[in-house]
């Protein structure tokens, strides 16, 4: 079985089969990433899809000093925030259509689409070391390599976005 | 505290759910990547034809800007004296071949007529009483 170092390779020599290769071996983990932000099967594919066209004209100027993961989760933070973006000026547009049933309730009564609502609210650099560290469970260390910020500045700013959700969110529903 | 809110929050985003078919993904991203590619090939030839529009007109212009008539057309008839003047030799040379050639059709009826339409007359006595 071949690395994704090595399908990177082969993808630069202009094998576009290993393109594919990557695509199947990430597409679960991508799909996910953004299944547990939208809440949408439809939203998910389509940011999905989304990353995958920025890696595949990015790619070819990949020069193997950072792992492909790092990568990757560098592509979804940012698609993550392109989606955000978006969606305040379709809020603000009152364009929002989507089902409201797609965003599950637990037990606190919390849905989906607040909590991502709130995060999208963060100032960047808490935004992303929320995100990173919420979605996809990413040690301090982790989260600093793909957003380029020491082990200790991941840590403060993931401890003052959760402050200021814990805050927002405390008086709806006596957190 | 901070642990719990966190954990609520984890729980909260979770997702269940089967990840898309990776065929039918992968051919729609071909289809995409399709699609990408030619509305970036159209955007490219726009801008050539743009671009090329853009010279040829600018090119035009200032061709036409060099030998357009540079007067004012209103004031024309105002100044008939000034821009007959301009080029006074050749028009000159131009209401004498057309006399000749109407005098040798033994019309002098048209010929005088020729002059009016031309207001050759008044424009001749004009410029020669600001000879003398």
């Amino acid at each position: 079985m071949k690395t994704d170092y090595e399908l990177i390779q082969l993808f630069q020599q202009g094998d576009s089969s290993a393109f594919d290769e990557l695509v199947k071996r990430h597409l679960d983990s991508v799909y996910h990433f953004f299944l547990r932000i939208t809440g949408d099967e439809m939203d998910a594919e389509d940011l999905s899809q989304s990353v995958f066209i920025k890696l595949f004209k990015s790619l070819k100027k990949f020069r193997f000093d950072a792992e492909f993961t790092t990568y990757l989760y560098r592509a979804k933070v940012n698609t993550a925030n392109s989606y955000f973006t978006r969606n305040k000026w379709r809020n603000f547009l009152h364009m929002d259509q989507s089902p409201e049933q797609s965003y599950s309730h637990d037990e606190t009564g919390i849905t989906k689409k607040e909590i991502w609502n709130y995060v999208s609210k963060l100032p960047a650099k808490q935004r992303n070391v929320v995100i990173m560290r919420l979605n996809q469970e990413l040690a301090f260390k982790e989260i600093g390599l793909v957003l380029n910020m020491s082990e200790g500045t991941a840590k403060v700013n993931y401890h003052h976005g959760i402050n200021k959700l814990r805050e927002w969110l405390k008086d709806e529903y006596e957190l | 505290m901070n642990m719990n809110f966190e954990y609520e929050l984890k729980t909260a985003i979770r997702s269940e759910g089967n990840s898309p078919d990776t065929n039918v993904f992968i051919s729609k991203l071909h289809d995409t990547q399709h699609k990408l590619a030619i509305k970036k090939a159209r955007i490219q030839s726009s801008l050539v034809t743009a671009v090329f529009l853009f010279m040829f007109g600018w090119v035009s212009f200032s061709q036409l800007n060099s030998t357009v008539f540079e007067g004012n057309y209103y004031t024309y008839e105002d100044n008939f004296e000034q821009y007959a003047d301009l080029d006074s030799s050749s028009f000159d040379l131009y209401v004498a071949d057309m006399a000749l050639y109407l005098l040798e059709e033994d019309d002098v009826l048209s010929v005088l007529e020729f002059f009016q339409e031309e207001d050759y007359e008044t424009a001749f006595n004009k410029r020669q009483e600001s000879n003398l």
